[in-house]
């Protein structure tokens, strides 16, 4: 191999030899374009209008880029500026393309004429439909009930959650329901309960070793290309390993250096008996032992570190791996080597998603996995689970009413779930049909499909349909689609392709990107962006939405006010470049181990909560009085924590009055009668299970959202049916063959699919994928064209469309099931019995 | 690396480059003149081919200027020009699924130079994947990144370093190493297989080299 330097010595000699290239006119071209995102029609050679935006088609919301040719989005790309994509996206980012022009879109605003859910429909002006919904509204206001206008929304973030969200305050109620708890809200608040934050990012960037516990994380995470493609690279780049836990063979788990498969609703037992392993082979010495300061695990709060180790000793001494291995069936010898591996390589990254989460133990397994990366010290510091960071919006104020109020409709039963932080979205429609709390006059879909998205779909169905329960239902909705069908009055809204947005969503680089969505095309039809017609409506009930006068103002204020963004050049820099990101910022990382001066904690109106040792600022003498876990709202007031080696900014508390430390003794699930430590909970269904029972597990495809991407061609065509996997075992006991149509009957209900037997799953499960078995939405996803809708709208791939199966949805046999701690809803743990039809 | 990462020593790495390829472009446009040549003799560029490993052989250095050309430009046609067997100095030729003049590629380049705002000269009677072409192409975008960095602008470093780490992953990566095997195994004269030999371990230097300093660019 030639020496570099002898090289370019020779470029410093070939001077007077080379000078003007012969084949090239380079001197045409004053200045190179910009580099990036350039989009050509393959027929023409034009180029096409770039255009930076973002996303939508999942909650990942990846900035993009749109082509436009001759006012006609033709294709998305990713922007190769982003610094949490680093340019890549996947295929749902790039069928989104479909969107726009969606035969099946709702291009007016439409009212019931015959009965609720008959289809039959009349088009009548925005003017006619505004006049109606602020009727209601008024009507309610001046009964002094505006808590009976609830607000349901299925994906409302950023400005738009602002916007809209504000407006129903400003109106003056607060029955604002959402659907976290069907999504990852159990991992939320799991997470709120122990370190504050909602949200942990995976530092795949720095890691060294990935042990994952149910998170398809290359397929379909909250977080998906950011978090994806950097796991990929380091894996190909950087030979990190991944083990991963999962009753499927998922994609992901095809792609980790190890499957391992599990038990469903127990890889909680897994994660206690590997905490065990490192418990009694002293792998907490070192960085577990550093990392103990900040960990409460007892309820003194003034534990030295021996006597922290002493209690999680005895918490977990019962969870050996023999233990696990008779619970989880994953050998005892598998669990403690993992446990060694994951303890000794530094650092190791542990993910966990639905898997772990989606049970009835869900938030216990997630604890759990808090507590084996803190005896390990592989937590919140580079290449291992994170604090997420976000950008930081300084959003227009949009002032509340003076008096909110609320149906009680929103958190479950009374008593049935213990911290509903993020709300109990699938008990909403059950507890309408209970009425105890009251109910709805009109009840406002926003991006949101009850009877599709929640389990026990029948139920859903007969509440939604019923007139008495629910008097009045709007549907925000582009598509006509499976809840939409049952809406007294339809607004057309605009796809993700049509809106403005300032968007926030976590940056892996744990830095904070801010960035833009901005229409690629003008409203088709006459749809119009519902964060643009609460204005409109506003107008008409006299409410004040404050500085802004659209979204787009909106937008444009948070741009113009959002330090940073501000200097860049404010809304004209973000329309040019969709994205920004502070250069000069480093990633964030351990804030918990501040130092906190004496100035800040004894400052005025600062006391010492002497039980959770933090320092905080009650409102009154009385708060003082009662203490920071028992005062409603403390943690809004948290100023930092007292540990036995001095006072600390610690894991902050964020929706509940948790102390500072990363929080593993809790008094405040002592409180609601669960043990305070991490512990293994058995999943009351599976232990009533009868030798024929099989579990119902869930999952979903790279190529799919849960609800709302079946009626994109593109990707309808890569997955459009879901027959249900089992194991050849299984499968042999019954008599079912590949490809056999079987039932599956729970309690709830019964369902016809087909079998795909397979050795990718373990025995004794089914699992059905969601994405499919739509009954309304749109003509490549259910096969049903949208009523109203002319014919073809020019969309002549139509005719193309091959396959005539669309799969089935398997909520109509799940129950609505609610973790006990947080409300997650238990996708994995329904049982079921199977048989060959 | 060869340079300290500082904007002066990148300036010059960039110039130093972009000389490199503007060089190894007129070996491959057109058979050597007499004035590239009487470069070649010159005492300065033979001994830095010298250190680069190169060394020029006697018939070349002292043969008869006529003679020598003359054995050259047999040796040119030979190689890249037929008529009959020869190997194509063209994209499209060497890639897996191409094989023929004109191909898919030999578009895509062309709308890369036009991308650019580059035009195709002229006189220039070749086809758009032509090696030359392609060098060029770098050199002229590893010209102006030095012209950026001599400026302190670090945005437009990264622009043109950006344009060159596409340009020789999607294209020169893809096809000159195989390209440069085959002459290699036919060539009769040393000049051309120092040449091709040269061309292979330069662009394998130079793609991790590029892939350098654009982190530099972009973290600055």
């Amino acid at each position: 191999m030639l020496n570099r330097r002898n090289f370019l010595k020779l470029g410093a000699a070939a001077t007077t030899t080379v000078a003007g290239g012969a084949c090239l006119n380079v001197q045409a071209a004053k200045d190179l374009p910009e580099w990036g995102n350039k989009g050509f029609s393959p027929t023409t050679g034009k180029q096409r209008q770039a255009i930076p935006s973002a996303c939508w088609q999942c909650v990942t919301r990846c900035a993009n880029m749109g082509y436009v040719e001759d006012g006609r989005l033709v294709k998305i790309e990713s922007n190769v500026n982003s610094i949490r994509t680093e340019g890549v996206m996947c295929a749902k980012g790039q069928g989104a393309v479909n969107h726009t022009y969606d035969p099946d879109r709702i291009l007016y605003p439409m009212k019931r004429v015959g009965e609720r859910g008959s289809g039959q429909w009349e088009r009548i002006s925005w003017d006619d439909a505004l006049d109606m919904i602020a009727a209601r509204m008024k009507k309610n206001r001046d009964a002094g009930t505006p808590e009976k206008v609830v607000y349901h929304y299925g994906r409302a973030k950023a400005s738009h959650s602002k916007t809209i969200g504000g407006f129903f305050k400003a109106y003056g109620t607060g029955s604002i329901g959402n659907h976290t708890a069907l999504c990852e809200g159990g991992k939320w608040t799991a997470q709120e309960l122990t370190w504050g934050g909602h949200y942990d990012n995976w530092d795949f960037d720095n890691t060294k070793f990935v042990i994952n516990f149910g998170s398809n994380v290359l397929e379909t995470h909250t977080n998906h290309i950011p978090t994806a493609h950097r796991l990929l690279w380091a894996m190909a780049e950087k030979g990190v390993e991944m083990v991963t836990f999962d009753v499927r063979l998922s994609n992901t788990a095809a792609k980790s250096n190890e499957w391992v498969p599990v038990k469903p609703g127990t890889d909680a037992a897994v994660i206690a008996a590997m905490i065990n392993v490192v418990m009694s082979e002293g792998l907490y010495k070192g960085d577990g032992e550093e990392f103990l300061k900040y960990t409460r695990v007892t309820e003194d709060v003034n534990a030295d570190v021996p006597t922290k180790i002493a209690a999680i000793k005895a918490g977990v001494k019962d969870y050996t791996p023999k233990w696990a291995e008779k619970i989880s069936g994953v050998p005892a010898d598998k669990i403690t080597a993992l446990a060694r591996r994951f303890a000794t390589t530094k650092p190791s990254v542990l993910v966990s998603y639905r898997g772990l989460v989606a049970h009835y133990n869900g938030n216990e397994g997630e604890r759990l996995a808090q507590l084996l990366c803190a005896v390990t010290g592989q937590m919140d510091k580079p290449g291992t689970r994170m604090k997420a960071v976000g950008a930081g919006w300084k959003w227009p104020k949009i002032p509340a009413a003076k008096k909110i109020k609320k149906l009680d409709i929103f958190d479950g039963f009374p008593g049935q779930v213990a911290y509903p932080t993020h709300h109990v979205a699938e008990m909403v429609l059950p507890m309408i049909k209970d009425g105890r709390n009251g109910r709805p006059d009109m009840y406002v879909m926003y991006c949101w499909t009850p009877t599709y998205a929640n389990g026990n779909v029948a139920e859903a169905i007969e509440i939604l349909k019923d007139e008495k329960l629910i008097p009045f239902v709007v549907s925000v909705d582009p598509f006509y689609g499976d809840s939409t069908m049952f809406a007294d009055l339809i607004l057309p809204d605009t796809p993700f392709t049509e809106r403005w947005t300032a968007e926030d969503m976590v940056d892996p680089a744990q830095i904070g990107e801010f960035y833009i969505r901005q229409p690629f095309t003008k409203p088709l039809g006459e749809a119009r962006d519902f964060s643009d017609v609460v204005f409109d409506l506003a107008k008409r009930l006299g409410v004040d939405m404050g500085e802004a006068k659209s979204h787009e103002d909106y937008v444009r204020l948070a741009c113009e006010n959002t330090p940073g963004v501000k200097e860049a050049g404010g809304f004209e820099y973000m329309k040019k470049h969709g994205v920004w990101h502070d250069k000069n910022a480093t990633p964030q990382q351990q804030v918990y181990n501040r130092p906190v001066a004496e100035s800040v904690y004894k400052a005025k109106g600062v006391v010492l909560d002497a039980a959770s040792g933090v320092y905080w600022k009650p409102a009154s003498e009385a708060d003082a009085k009662k203490g920071y876990v028992a005062t409603k709202g403390a943690y809004k007031k948290y100023v930092a924590q007292k540990m036995p080696h001095g006072v600390f900014s610690g894991f902050a508390p964020d929706k509940v009055n948790k102390s500072g430390y990363l929080e593993l003794w809790s008094p405040l699930l002592k409180a609601k009668g669960f043990n305070p430590f991490p512990t293994w909970m058995e999943i009351p269904e599976h232990q009533k299970m009868g030798p024929d029972d099989l579990v119902l597990t869930t999952f979903k495809h790279a190529t799919q959202t849960h609800s709302r991407t079946m009626n994109c061609k593109y990707l309808a065509e890569v997955y459009h049916n879901n027959p249900a996997w089992i194991n050849p075992v299984t499968a042999k006991a019954r008599g079912i063959y590949d490809g056999d149509r079987i039932k599956v009957t729970s309690a709830v209900g019964e369902m016809v699919t087909k079998a795909r037997v397979t050795e990718a799953i373990i025995p004794g499960v089914v699992a059905i994928s969601h994405h499919c078995g739509h009954w309304a939405y749109g003509r490549y996803a259910s096969g049903r064209r949208a009523p109203s809708t002319d014919e073809e709208r020019g969309d002549r791939d139509f005719k193309l469309k091959w396959w005539t199966e669309n799969g089935v949805h398997p909520n109509w046999v799940i129950p609505n099931a609610p973790d006990p701690i947080n409300g997650q809803q238990a996708w994995m743990d329904t049982v079921v019995q199977v048989t060959r039809v | 690396m060869t340079d300290d990462g500082s904007s002066n020593g990148l300036a010059r790495t960039a110039i130093e480059v972009s000389n490199l390829y503007g060089f190894l472009a007129a070996v491959f446009r057109e058979e050597v003149s007499d004035h590239f040549l009487a470069q070649l003799r010159s005492p300065q560029l033979r001994e830095t081919l010298a250190d680069a490993g190169i060394a020029l052989d006697e018939h070349l250095l002292r043969g008869a200027e006529e003679e020598v050309l003359r054995d050259l430009a047999v040796e040119f046609a030979a190689l890249f020009l037929g008529p009959g067997e020869h190997i194509s100095p063209h994209e499209s030729v060497h890639l897996p699924k191409g094989g023929f003049l004109w191909g898919a590629e030999t578009v895509v380049v062309r709308k890369f130079v036009n991308a650019l705002g580059f035009n195709y000269a002229d006189n220039f009677k070749g086809l758009p994947d032509h090696i030359s072409v392609e060098l060029e192409v770098m050199a002229e975008l590893a010209r102006r990144e030095g012209a950026a960095w001599e400026k302190g602008d670090t945005d437009e470093a990264a622009n043109s370093l950006a344009y060159q780490h596409q340009f020789v992953t999607e294209h020169l990566a893809k096809w000159v190493p195989a390209f440069c095997a085959k002459v290699t195994k036919v060539a009769g004269l040393p000049f051309y297989r120092d040449m091709v030999r040269l061309t292979a371990e330069f662009l394998e230097s130079e793609q991790s080299d590029i892939e350098r300093r654009l982190d530099i660019a972009r973290v600055a």
